[in-house]
């Protein structure tokens, strides 16, 4: 469930400006930042913030694998996020279709903040399970 | 930012097993934001839409692999990256499967450094 009308926009495609001139890219620059300052400014922007390039990515059971960098694949890297409020997944949607790289390839993952663990909603939904299990049998 | 990748791998656990590595990732959580390492941290929803292209093309998504799917995120507030490492690695999901991906966020914005960069190649030369 959502109930606090946030959500994470993340915008990925972290190399789509290398194709750009100077010209451009400064363009770009501008739009950008007068698109967040307006959200931020109303108030539907809380939040944002670009990512560095480098990074590491962790997994495997013993602390475990360590790998530089998220980049495998530049265009599924995620270049930076930003947190809004909207009073639906629509309304997100609009805001998010306002954001001046998506001219030049960028795509923006919208997704709802939520209010509980998953974890714990999916072990309570297999405890009903097996209760209501229990019942009939 | 320690981005959480993976939304399937809790799915061969039990119940019991869910709620101790759900009740061990809060305790986890709790813990960084009263010593002051972190300052944000939610999981997200696991409906979500992707807006892409020239004609802002809105898309069912992210799941096309769940492996890769974000699951949630902490914003810490540490010192340098091997402190941001060091706390992913306690990351109590790791054991099943879970990736951390742990971020820099950028002190300034990539575009504009790339212009200034560009400037400095124009005086350069």
């Amino acid at each position: 469930m959502n109930t606090n009308n946030q959500y994470l926009l993340m915008f990925s495609g972290s190399e789509w400006y290398n194709r750009l001139s100077k010209a451009e890219i400064q363009h770009v620059v501008e739009q950008s930042k007068a698109w967040f300052e307006g959200l931020a400014a109303s108030g539907k922007a809380r939040g944002g913030q670009a990512l560095a390039r480098t990074g590491a990515t962790i997994s495997g059971k013993n602390g475990r694998v360590i790998s530089d960098g998220p980049f495998a694949e530049s265009k599924e890297a995620i270049g930076g996020y930003m947190l809004i409020e909207a009073a639906s997944l629509d309304e997100a949607i609009a805001t998010a279709k306002g954001c001046p790289a998506l001219l030049h390839g960028t795509n923006i993952e919208v997704r709802p903040l939520s209010d509980e663990c998953p974890l714990e909603a999916r072990a309570r939904q297999l405890g009903c399970e097996t209760q209501l299990t229990e019942a009939i049998a | 930012m320690l981005i959480f990748r993976g939304t399937d791998w809790y799915k061969g656990l039990s119940p019991e097993e869910m709620q101790q590595v759900g009740d061990k990732w809060m305790a986890w959580f709790k813990g960084l934001m009263a010593s002051g390492k972190a300052v944000a941290g939610n999981p997200l929803e696991r409906e979500g839409k992707i807006v892409s292209g020239k004609n802002r093309v809105v898309s069912d998504g992210p799941f096309a692999e769940s492996k890769e799917t974000i699951g949630g995120y902490f914003l810490l507030k540490v010192d340098t990256m091997d402190a941001a490492v060091a706390i992913a690695k306690d990351c109590p999901g790791l054991p099943y499967g879970i990736r951390v991906e742990v971020r820099e966020v950028a002190g300034e914005c990539p575009l504009v450094e790339r212009l200034r960069r560009e400037d400095q190649l124009v005086e350069q030369a």
